[in-house]
């Protein structure tokens, strides 16, 4: 049977700037059974990181729920004092930061720093946060004798890894990676994917992966949520949006970065601009950029249109899309 | 069509000295030295796209820069329309930088951030005098703005760098290139620091402008996906040397050397149908290797006794398809 | 732009309060230098009163053993440090700036030579070169400015030096360099621009130390007497320190006070710059 570990529903993130709220997260629901992986991309600036950061409730002072709620085994976690959200954050879900690996203090030890990390969260001796640093090098694929390194001395993979360590320190049910392979040359990039879905199979652990790269979700998610503008806009598992995409921005983002493998197609390059969250357009925030777009899109918001069991799109004209005619009209417009 | 050779690498090769830094804690008290670029020869034919592929300190960058003429060649020459490079001053030495323009990875420092877009472009234009009167070179600079996708011009002119995106601020780096009308561009790793969807865009407009203004590319990528796309022939670097070398779909769909085909099977496929063949790899990828022999026998999985012995040569295997490796050595 | 920027920088700065406090003591003692001829009651050189007569209604800072108005004097001297402050520092400024730059950027045996001269000047204590050197060829003010610029001038260069190091391998700076442009181009429209805010700080801290540096000069009796400065008020009324405190502390005063806002606005400029270094202050 599954069951459900996380389930998010229309959350609102926003973000207090000059002039008014950044909607970075706008109306955002999904459903993460345990044990799975979830994926969420997009181009930079969508909302993925503040999603994964909403969860947390990591968020700087200016950020502001707006509505919504994040059941996380069955407790809102936007009701919790910030008592009870230490109870859960790091020990039940942890995050690999974006960028962590360079925020690495330079002048501390790793080991030190993952034992620091140990001490803080979880109640143990000196010694035994040292044993347990030792076994959590051994998990992640690094020898002991690592731990006496400064950041410096270690390689991007290297210093990736000393971050996983640091996001299992609890043993937590949930991590949430922020761009976890980003920045990293190709075979080390491919060694974390391996090292972040054998840890899951090993432990048991629920997933949710943040990229910018369409290929990396394909590999690693189970189901894929496909943001635009602070927004949601196809959600599916994984086969049956690369089979057949459901709404016009997916295509763009599918064809829009090449492969090894199959034959070398035209890659798609939209023209204009992400919108702006500040001030987003009206209706569909993806109208101004799409191919198909009509007079409804800039009017109304489109619903949630369930296209396949379990295959929503949020487009006006989800049920009678033509891949391969949008395909040709985006390469058109390149 | 008959073929002419534009760039030509002889041996060409830049060692560095490290004396201390953080290199000290590998050589020991004493200085050593950073093969960098070591011995590599090729010839980049005019208007194709030569790629260079390879994991970072792979050495691509300081090629790039040592045929930017950004670097002198510890040995070894570049010889670029017949001439040798190291031979250039004065005249034809600004005449070259003219005909060979340099794009670079990192879109945020590419561009002075105290200047217009403007002003940065109109930079090029008056070092090399070319325009009579302000209004000409304005528009000139239009033009090129159009050109490179940034339009209407009015409205980036006058922009600063920050106020433009990672994709936008890239287009005004190939317009400053550009705007010279340049024979050769040297393109290192251009699109690996902004947004994949935006990539497509400009790796479009550098094809677009090889057709219309006939330029050669030599393209440096980390991405065999994207060397895939843009590149019709294909060098694969690794520590400072050419590994392998052929026409990118040979290269690709028929690699040779181990460290090409361990490359390959890294790179994730955006489709979850696919299972690839990953190649299992002795050791720990990360460690820096500088020994004996080919130095990629600590990783390789097909390593034998020779190859921790002798260095292999780049040698023509396959026509028109070049690997360095022992393992083809008979 | 350029507008926005200084904006930018202010909405920064005034945030350091220190900073803003020395701004404004500065700025007091520039309007007091401008208006130095109409905010004197008496002519600083003449003799207006009894000999070391304690401050009074007449005489609000007293008077020195010849009988002239310390208030007048001490205004006419604020010309004379700023003058002082700003000429030395200009001259170190525009020798740092060059010979930290241009050595820098060519790099080679000329850099290597002059980083080992600007060490050696950097180790060897100032003052003992100073009062040699003006003990030698004498003690014109703007000679003695002259000299302290000269002493000054390495810390800027080794700021400026480790500037373009940085700044040199920037890609916009090697794109210039690929475009053709010379070295003295690619120097002052992209290096020094975007590397000198910290030599601005420092040029700033120099003013301070340029007046100081006068001050104790004159003390020393190494000043120029022809000159109405603080130094030379100082001067003048230590040997009275115990019987008549007024010829001292004004001008002192003075002095460390103007020391003091050049200083902080240094400080401030730095720390604005550097917003680490605020936060870890
Ligand atoms: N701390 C913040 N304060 C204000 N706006 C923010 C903050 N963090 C992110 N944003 C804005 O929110 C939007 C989404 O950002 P982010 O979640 O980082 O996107 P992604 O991770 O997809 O690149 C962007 O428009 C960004 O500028
Ligand atoms: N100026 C330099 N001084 C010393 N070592 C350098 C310098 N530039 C590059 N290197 C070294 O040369 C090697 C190749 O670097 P680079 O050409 O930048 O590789 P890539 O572009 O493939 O990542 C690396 O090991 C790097 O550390
Ligand atoms: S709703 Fe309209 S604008 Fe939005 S994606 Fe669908 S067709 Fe395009
Ligand atoms: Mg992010
Ligand atoms: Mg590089």
């Amino acid at each position: 049977m599954k069951m459900v570990l996380l389930e998010v529903r229309d959350l609102k993130m926003y973000y207090r700037a000059f002039g008014g709220w950044i909607r970075a997260v706008d109306g955002i629901s999904f459903e993460l059974e345990r044990g799975s992986t979830l994926g969420l991309v997009g181009e930079s600036g969508c909302g993925k990181s503040s999603v994964g950061l909403s969860l947390l409730k990591l968020l700087p002072p200016t950020a502001k729920f707006m509505s919504g709620e994040i059941l996380f085994d069955g407790t809102d976690l936007l009701n919790l004092c910030p008592e009870d959200i230490r109870k859960i954050r790091w020990k039940r879900i942890s995050m690999i930061f974006q960028n962590a690996m360079n925020a690495l203090d330079p002048v501390k030890k790793v080991g030190d720093q993952l034992m620091e990390a140990l001490t803080v969260n979880v109640n143990v001796r000196k010694d035994e946060a040292k044993k347990k640093a030792v076994e959590l090098f051994e998990r992640v694929g690094l020898s002991a004798d690592r731990m006496n390194s400064y950041p410096h001395e270690l390689s991007g993979g290297m210093k990736q890894r000393v971050i996983i360590a640091m996001a299992l320190v609890c043993n937590p049910e949930l991590i949430i990676a922020d761009e976890p392979t980003t920045a990293l040359d190709v075979v080390v990039q491919d060694q974390i994917m391996q090292l972040i879905l054998e840890l899951k199979e090993k432990f048991n652990l629920s997933i949710i992966f943040i990229s910018h790269s369409a290929s990396v979700i394909a590999e690693t998610c189970e189901r894929i949520c496909v943001m635009y503008g602070g927004k949601i806009v196809e959600q599916a598992d994984v086969r049956s949006i690369f089979k057949s995409p459901y709404h016009p921005y997916t295509i763009s983002l599918f064809y829009s970065y090449p492969s090894i493998v199959g034959e070398v197609k035209k890659l798609i390059s939209l023209p204009g601009a992400p919108p702006n969250l500040l001030n987003p357009p009206a209706g569909c925030r993806f109208a101004p950029r799409c191919p198909i777009a009509k007079k409804v899109c800039k009017a109304e918001e489109p619903p949630k249109f369930e296209v396949k069991k379990g295959h929503y799109s949020h487009c006006h004209f989800a049920m009678e899309l033509d891949v391969r005619k949008i395909q040709s009209m985006l390469e058109g417009l390149t | 069509m008959s073929i002419e050779i534009i760039v030509k690498a002889n041996n060409l090769s830049k060692h560095y000295m490290i004396k201390k830094g953080i290199w000290s804690f590998l050589g020991g008290g004493k200085g050593f030295t950073i093969k960098a670029v070591d011995q590599i020869n090729f010839e980049i034919m005019r208007g194709e796209i030569f790629g260079l592929a390879g994991e970072s300190g792979s050495g691509k960058t300081t090629t790039g820069r040592m045929l930017a003429l950004l670097e002198k060649p510890t040995y070894g020459s570049i010889i670029f329309e017949g001439t040798d490079l190291a031979s250039l001053k004065g005249k034809e030495l600004k005449h070259f930088r003219r005909k060979v323009q340099m794009i670079f990875q990192d879109p945020y420092e590419s561009l002075d951030p105290r200047l217009k877009i403007y002003d940065s472009i109109y930079e090029a234009l008056a070092i090399h005098s070319i325009g009579s009167s302000k209004q000409e070179r304005t528009k000139i600079i239009k033009e090129t703005l159009e050109n490179v996708g940034l339009s209407p011009p009015e409205e980036f002119l006058n922009r600063y760098p920050h106020e433009l995106s990672g994709g936008q601020r890239q287009r005004a780096s190939i317009a400053r290139a550009i705007v010279l009308k340049p024979k050769f561009i040297i393109a290192d790793e251009p699109v690996s620091m902004i947004d994949t969807s935006v990539c497509a865009g400009i790796l479009n407009l550098m094809m677009k402008l090889r057709s219309t203004m006939n330029v050669t590319y030599i393209f440096i990528t980390h991405d065999l996906a994207i060397a895939r796309y843009i590149c019709d022939r294909l060098a694969i670097m690794y520590q400072g040397k050419i590994r392998e070398l052929g026409h990118t779909e040979d290269v690709i769909n028929k690699p040779l050397h181990p460290y090409t085909k361990i490359l390959l099977s890294s790179v994730p496929i955006p489709d979850p149908g696919f299972k690839r063949q990953r190649i299992r790899i002795p050791g720990e990828w990360d460690i820096f290797y500088n020994q004996m022999g080919c130095k990629f026998h600590g990783r390789c999985p097909n390593a034998n006794e020779k190859c921790t012995k002798e260095e292999p040569e780049l040698r023509e295997i396959l026509p028109e398809h070049w690997v360095a490796c022992h393992l083809y050595a008979f | 732009m350029v507008l926005a920027k200084i904006r930018m920088f202010w909405l920064e700065y005034r945030r350091d309060r220190m900073a803003v406090f020395g701004l404004a003591l500065v700025v007091f003692f520039a309007f007091i230098a401008i208006l130095a001829p109409f905010i004197t009651p008496y002519d600083p050189w003449s003799f207006v009163s009894q000999a070391l007569s304690p401050p009074s209604q007449k005489n609000l800072f007293g008077t020195d053993k010849l009988g002239r108005d310390v208030f007048s004097r001490v205004i006419w001297g604020t010309r004379v440090s700023f003058i002082f402050g700003l000429g030395a520092a200009t001259i170190s400024g525009l020798i740092g700036i060059i010979l930290g730059a241009i050595p820098a950027y060519y790099g080679g045996w000329l850099d290597d030579l002059l980083s080992r001269i600007y060490e050696f000047i950097l180790v060897i204590p100032t003052i003992f070169l100073l009062i040699l050197i003006i003990a030698m060829f004498g003690s014109s003010i703007y000679f003695s400015m002259a000299v302290v610029g000269l002493t000054m001038w390495p810390y800027l260069a080794r700021i400026m030096r480790a500037q373009v190091l940085s700044l040199k391998s920037k890609a916009y700076v090697q794109a210039s360099i690929g475009l053709g442009a010379s070295g003295i181009r690619t120097l002052f429209k992209h290096i020094i621009p975007n590397g000198i805010q910290p030599v601005i700080a420092n040029i700033t801290i120099q003013i301070a130390y340029a007046i100081l540096t006068e001050a104790g000069l004159s003390f020393l009796g190494l000043g120029d007497t022809t000159q109405v400065s603080w130094g030379q008020i100082l001067y003048w009324g230590h040997l009275h320190i115990a019987s008549a405190w007024w010829n001292t502390v004004f001008p002192g005063l003075a002095i460390a006070l103007l020391a003091l806002g050049f200083t902080l606005i240094g400080d401030g400029i730095n720390n604005t710059l550097n917003p680490k270094m605020r936060e870890s202050r």
